[in-house]
């Protein structure tokens, strides 16, 4: 379980204030905003990537840096390194999280192995935004925090995408959280769905 | 640990920049070898200054010749032409009995010869500086006459002398310069829009710390391996090996007193490449360090340049800065010049030499060790504090 007590981050301006939550194994939860208003900042405040002014969060009852390898955020494509390729990320990956997925499956599911070889720099959006999903599948964190994923994605890879994350809800028992644009269409059944609004952020 | 330290060793591997560079050096490398070997062909050898002086021994022969025509055998004029072309005759057969001595591999002759010309030389009215570079040649040939080896100092054209020919000039500057832009690169690539996106890695902070340092560590000593390799590859298939027992000029202090000596290049080899990799490891540290600070690729490229190469390079016209030399780790770029005593004697700092150099770097480097442990202790206890709230 993903536990947030009374989290408040502050970036520039506020963004959040006395946020509480329990992000359960086994959910999906989707965390809609507006641009700007800070979904990017709660994935970040979460993994430590920026400090948060108040609160506590725990992550099956350890803070997050000792639990890293149960978690898996890549915030974007921006963050990959352009002169490697997606076999240098996915064989990384695999190591660090000692994950025993089949990396060829992972590879083909959304054709990713048709360009594994081919440096990062001569992709376009789509085909980073593929290995990004891959990287996600194949880390096989107990926790996805996904950054607007779908972005870049074509309507095919979007349902091959949201096929495998309900699989991986109710089969592996993954707490998936993503984060999407409001106008953004969600096509989980049974996913939470939060909105982030004027530095509160609630369940509807 | 290992995967993690592959992925960055792999940044750098794929990454165009680190062959662009590393071609670039090579070109200018050989490029100063092509300019040395014509520098050879133009007559600035021993042979080619012999060969000079054979040419105008003879044409002076042939103009003492034809000026004894004009003048009458009884006369003083004749008299003192006879005696000057008899000398220069004999001159000239000494000369040429040198050239065959060269041709034939037996250097001893020549070198006794160039010990007499520096015996005879004038030396009243040279600078301390001039009389310190006659007193090192002579030394040379002193040492050589000794231990009989073909001449190498003409110009630096085989594999050894090249070696340390480009240690000693261009390398300090133009090889730091490579491993800078290398480095920054590695270093600053874990920050994406000021967020250190390693942070994310399931990897403990001092295994992070510590595989970084070692992937930059090796990255500068594999490219100094290689880069040394094929310059001495590439010199010794041209103009041959060059013997490790060639003496060096060197500058040291005696009883306080500055002296001018020789030693084989052998006996200075391993203290360069101690110094050379304990600098690879102060650098490795500073420019992590800077990227920790700076979390920005061209601000810490910018920094990293003007503080390593612009105060080494300072240390030589700054007054005060000479003065602190020893102390600055900048100073020991050029590792060859420093185990030689050169860099002490051009800035007249004998505080600088090997033992300084190894305490520097070892003090500096665990100076910077410990402000990147105090940079990553203070951001996790920053998270930390927070977090208890």
């Amino acid at each position: 379980m993903l536990e947030v007590n009374h989290l408040t981050i502050k970036t520039r301006q506020p963004i959040l204030h006395d946020f509480s939550y329990q992000f359960m194994p086994g959910q999906f939860y989707q965390i809609a905003a507006e641009n700007g208003l800070g979904k990017t900042s709660f994935l970040r405040a979460i993994t430590n990537l920026i400090p948060i002014a108040a609160g506590r969060i725990r992550l099956e009852g350890k803070p997050y840096t000792q639990n890293k390898d149960k978690v898996f955020f890549f915030e974007s494509n921006d963050w990959l390194n352009p002169n490697l390729n997606s076999l240098d990320y996915l064989k990384f990956i695999k190591n660090m999280w000692h994950s025993q997925v089949n990396l060829a499956d992972e590879l083909a599911f959304l054709g990713v192995q048709d360009y594994a070889k081919v440096p990062i720099k001569k992709y376009s959006l789509g085909m980073r935004q593929k290995l990004l999903v891959a990287m996600y599948f194949v880390s096989d964190a107990e926790y996805y925090l996904m950054d607007e994923i779908t972005n870049g994605l074509d309507e095919v890879s979007r349902k091959q995408l949201y096929d495998r994350l309900a699989q991986e809800v109710s089969h592996k028992n993954k707490c998936i959280i993503m984060t999407s644009h409001y106008s953004s269409e969600l096509r989980m059944i049974n996913a939470h769905r939060l909105v982030l609004e004027q530095q509160m952020m609630r369940e509807v | 640990m290992m995967s993690y330290f592959g992925f960055q060793f792999k940044k750098i591997t794929k990454h165009n920049l680190t062959i662009i560079a590393s071609c670039i050096l090579i070109i200018i490398s050989f490029g100063v070898l092509f300019l040395n070997a014509n520098q050879i062909d133009s007559g600035e050898s021993i042979k080619g200054q012999i060969q000079g002086n054979i040419v105008i021994q003879k044409n002076n022969i042939a103009q003492d010749k034809q000026a004894l025509k004009k003048y009458s055998p009884t006369g003083e004029g004749y008299r003192q032409t006879k005696i000057a072309l008899k000398q220069t005759k004999k001159q000239l057969q000494a000369n040429q009995a040198l050239i065959k001595h060269i041709n034939k591999g037996q250097w001893g002759p020549v070198y006794k010869e160039k010990i007499k010309e520096s015996n005879k030389m004038k030396t009243t009215g040279l600078s301390e500086r001039n009389l310190d570079f006659v007193s090192g040649i002579k030394k040379r040939y002193q040492y050589l006459v000794k231990h009989p080896l073909p001449y190498e100092s003409d110009a630096a054209v085989t594999g050894l002398q090249f070696w340390s020919d480009l240690n000693g000039t261009y390398w300090p500057i133009l090889f730091t310069l490579v491993i800078i832009f290398i480095l920054t690169y590695l270093y600053t690539d874990a920050y994406k829009n000021g967020l250190d996106i390693t942070t994310v890695l399931p990897i403990n902070v001092m295994r992070k710390q510590l595989s970084n340092s070692l992937v930059g560590l090796a990255i500068s000593c594999l490219l100094y391996l290689l880069l040394s390799l094929l310059v001495f590859t590439g010199a010794s298939l041209i103009f041959g090996t060059g013997n490790l027992q060639y003496p060096a000029i060197i500058h040291h202090l005696v009883n306080g007193r500055q002296t001018v000596a020789v030693a084989p290049l052998a006996t200075l080899i391993p203290q360069i490449l101690i110094l050379q990799f304990l600098e690879f490891i102060f650098l490795v540290l500073f420019i992590q360090l800077l990227a920790k600070l700076l979390h920005n690729q061209l601000p810490t490229l910018l920094l990293a340049v003007l503080l390593v190469v612009g105060i080494g390079l300072a240390t030589t016209v700054i007054e005060p800065l000479a003065q602190i030399a020893q102390w600055l780790p900048n100073t020991y770029l050029n590792a060859i010049n420093v185990v030689s005593g050169v860099v002490a004697y051009n800035i007249n700092n004998y505080h600088i030499n090997f033992a300084s150099g190894v305490g520097t770097l070892l003090i500096g480097s665990l100076v910077l060790f410990s402000l990147i442990c105090l940079l990553e202790r203070t951001r996790t206890h920053h998270f930390k504090e927070v977090e208890v709230l």
